[in-house]
């Protein structure tokens, strides 16, 4: 199944790290004020209660001394708030005094004291609200000596601004946090990704030929910097290998090419000595097959040496337009004498440093399997357009095309599309030597079945 | 032409002797590189085949010192190396061809009558010419007999040219596509085959007794009195 990329694993990992603390932290103030607004409120409370019911023990011991003027002269003298209320009535709710704040006024006070027993509960608490106000009142009532009652009330004002100053420090306090948890996400884009956008980068470099470049960050953490010196080691060892692949095969070419010119000599004097027609014919059809197999060692080398990254290049300036031009020059006699129109499609010119030669055989390929496989009245032309700095070189025909389980095959060694016919001998490794030179280029190639019938084969080369 | 040839296998060295003996060249056969050195610096000569892969010294190395003493010697590499890269090495150390083995004797015959030329500073074709029944005309490539007129596509006049340098002996395929179309590999279908068919028949419409001969195995010959 393929891998579906979510829009997640879209965004850059940075911001991805970045987002992980910011819903870590947020998460966390939010559940540290939860926990905390409700704690403080429940302490507060008690507070509130504790208050209250100390007013109003030491305001009936007042009342007990100095009767009503007493308590008239100490309250007011005593409030420092406008949060605490005072009243003193009757059984009956007659008010004999009354001290309360402007806001507390709008709080409707009970009218009678509660039914308690006063002797084994001095003191009760009761909880007045308002509508359309969240403000709340707690009000205390005792029985004094005398019979009255004595209320004191005391609004939660005072504790909702603690809370809303806790919450505001707290606040505070996350923002700080969030911006301390931004550290990490500078420390990982500055010491991680930086190097690896700079492993990138070197990493570009290396399919070049020889391919000394090597994965380069100084200032990355250690473990990036073992990886790259892994990298970096298995590198030299694919390095020391294409060398060694090389002289292999300087060293093959020599060994079975030097055998070759011997037998081709002798061969060409027998030819020039014989006067024996069929032993002529022999000595010639016998040279061609050497010409065909040192041509074979040679293809095989270059496949192997491409494959590996281990051809050497001979880089010029190449107009594809005059590269082109000259193969359709050179092939078209051969072409119509097979009854093969060929023809050039005229495109913009390109300039690409490529090996010349090298090219030029692969598409020499290309068009000498066109030749082959397209039936007589047929058509081949050859076009090519600019892709980024690079160019797409096709070679079209007008034959059977090729089977599309084999698209991707053909390009192996050895191997023949079945809709091939052999019509000419080889082993087919024609479609490989083009693979590799182009591989060879840091290019690719393919082919595909033309919808108006035949094979598209193409060739991708970069600029250079 | 007086040759010397630098070789360290014995039986190509045998057969180029043979070879060069029979076209009427005088050959000296070394197989060193250091010898070759001291006998080139001490004999006159026309030409140098050089195989790369000596034994003392490499045919680069001695094409290089040679150029450092002065000598100006035209020199042949012979190699088993046959990528461009190699080629070009060879160029830049100094020499002035360059032939893979395998190959055919003709084809190194055709390099040398090339190096002659060049060495001669190759005289220049007169505009119009006559050979055999027909006139040639290089500007407008047209070739007449007579009434008769055919004009040659510009890749099929630098082939008759070639053809024609080389009047008398075989021409190699090979040799060919590199002189005519800057080809060194063997582009597959029979494209020279069939350039060359083409070139018969326009020059037999022509009425030309011009005519190029293939010899099976080996190349082609350009004659001019055919019938």
């Amino acid at each position: 199944m393929p891998f579906k990329k979510t829009l997640f694993d879209r965004i850059p990992s940075q911001w991805r790290l970045a987002l992980l603390l910011a819903l870590f932290v947020g998460t966390s103030i939010a559940l540290t004020l939860a926990l905390v607004r409700s704690t403080v409120s429940r302490d507060l409370q008690h507070l509130n209660s504790r208050i209250i019911v100390d007013d109003l023990v030491e305001y009936a011991a007042i009342y007990a001394a100095n009767g009503i003027e007493g308590v008239a002269d100490v309250f007011p003298a005593g409030q420092h708030s406008d949060t605490n209320g005072l009243r003193i009535t009757t059984p009956t709710g007659e008010a004999r005094y009354e001290d309360l704040p402007k806001e507390m006024r709008d709080f409707s006070w009970p009218q009678r004291p509660p039914a308690n027993d006063w002797e084994s509960k001095p003191t009760l608490l009761q909880e007045v609200v308002k509508e359309g106000k969240d403000t709340r009142l707690t009000v205390g009532c005792t029985r004094l000596h005398d019979g009255n009652y004595l209320w004191f009330g005391r609004t939660d004002e005072e504790s909702r601004r603690y809370q809303h100053n806790i919450t505001i420090y707290l606040w505070l306090a996350g923002i700080l946090a969030a911006a301390v948890a931004l550290l990490p996400v500078v420390w990982y884009s500055h010491e991680v990704l930086t190097p690896i956008r700079a492993f990138t980068k070197s990493a570009r470099h290396l399919h070049l030929p020889e391919g000394t470049a090597r994965l380069m960050a100084p200032r990355a953490i250690p473990e990036l910097k073992t990886l790259a010196s892994v990298i970096n080691a298995g590198l030299d060892q694919i390095l020391s290998l294409s060398r060694e692949l090389q002289g292999t095969n300087d060293q093959l070419a020599h060994e079975l090419r030097t055998p070759l010119a011997r037998i081709r000599g002798n061969l060409e004097n027998l030819l020039d000595k014989s006067d024996n027609p069929e032993a002529q014919d022999a000595a010639a059809r016998s040279l061609e097959e050497i010409d065909r197999a040192a041509q074979l060692v040679q293809h095989i080398l270059t496949i192997r040496a491409g494959d590996h990254g281990a051809l050497r290049l001979y880089k010029q300036q190449t107009s594809v337009h005059d590269l082109l031009y000259n193969l359709v020059e050179l092939f078209t006699p051969a072409a119509e004498d097979r009854g093969l129109t060929l023809v050039i499609k005229q495109g913009l010119d390109l300039v690409l440093n490529i090996d010349r030669e090298l090219i030029n055989q692969a598409i020499s390929n290309l068009l000498d399997n066109a030749l082959a496989y397209t039936p007589r009245g047929g058509r081949i032309t050859l076009r090519w357009q600019a892709e980024g700095t690079g160019a797409v070189l096709f070679v079209e025909d007008t034959g059977p095309g090729v089977h599309p389980e084999e698209m991707e095959m053909i390009w192996e060694r050895y191997n023949r599309g079945s809709s091939i016919f052999t019509r000419h001998p080889g082993i087919g490794l024609g479609l490989s030597l083009v693979r590799a030179i182009a591989m060879s280029h840091g290019g690719s190639v393919g082919v595909m079945n033309r919808v108006t019938g035949g094979a598209s084969f193409w060739v991708r080369l970069p600029q250079g | 032409m007086r040759l010397v040839l630098v070789e360290d296998d014995p039986e190509l060295g045998r057969q180029m002797t043979a070879w060069m003996a029979e076209a009427g060249h005088h050959l000296t056969w070394l197989e060193q590189g250091e010898a070759a050195l001291d006998w080139i610096c001490n004999h006159s000569c026309d030409a140098a085949i050089l195989d790369v892969g000596l034994p003392d010294l490499d045919g680069f190395t001695v094409v290089e010192t040679l150029r450092k003493r002065g000598v100006q010697l035209p020199v042949i590499f012979l190699t088993a190396r046959a990528g461009v890269p190699d080629r070009v090495r060879g160029l830049a150390a100094g020499a002035d061809d360059y032939l893979t083995k395998p190959f055919a004797a003709e084809e190194l015959l055709a390099r040398l009558d090339a190096l002659r030329r060049r060495a001669a500073q190759a005289q220049s074709l007169p505009d119009r010419r006559r050979v055999g029944n027909s006139l040639l005309d290089p500007v407008r490539r047209r070739i007449s007999c007579g009434p008769e007129v055919v004009d040659l596509q510009p890749r099929e006049w630098t082939l008759l040219e070639v053809l024609m340098k080389h009047e008398g002996r075989i021409v190699p395929k090979q040799f060919l596509l590199e002189q005519v179309w800057d080809i060194r590999f063997d582009p597959g279908t029979n494209v020279v085959d069939a350039m060359i068919c083409r070139l018969r028949r326009k020059l037999e419409s022509a009425g030309s007794n011009l005519s190029i001969e293939t010899i099976r195995g080996k190349g082609y010959a350009f004659q001019k009195d055919a019938v």
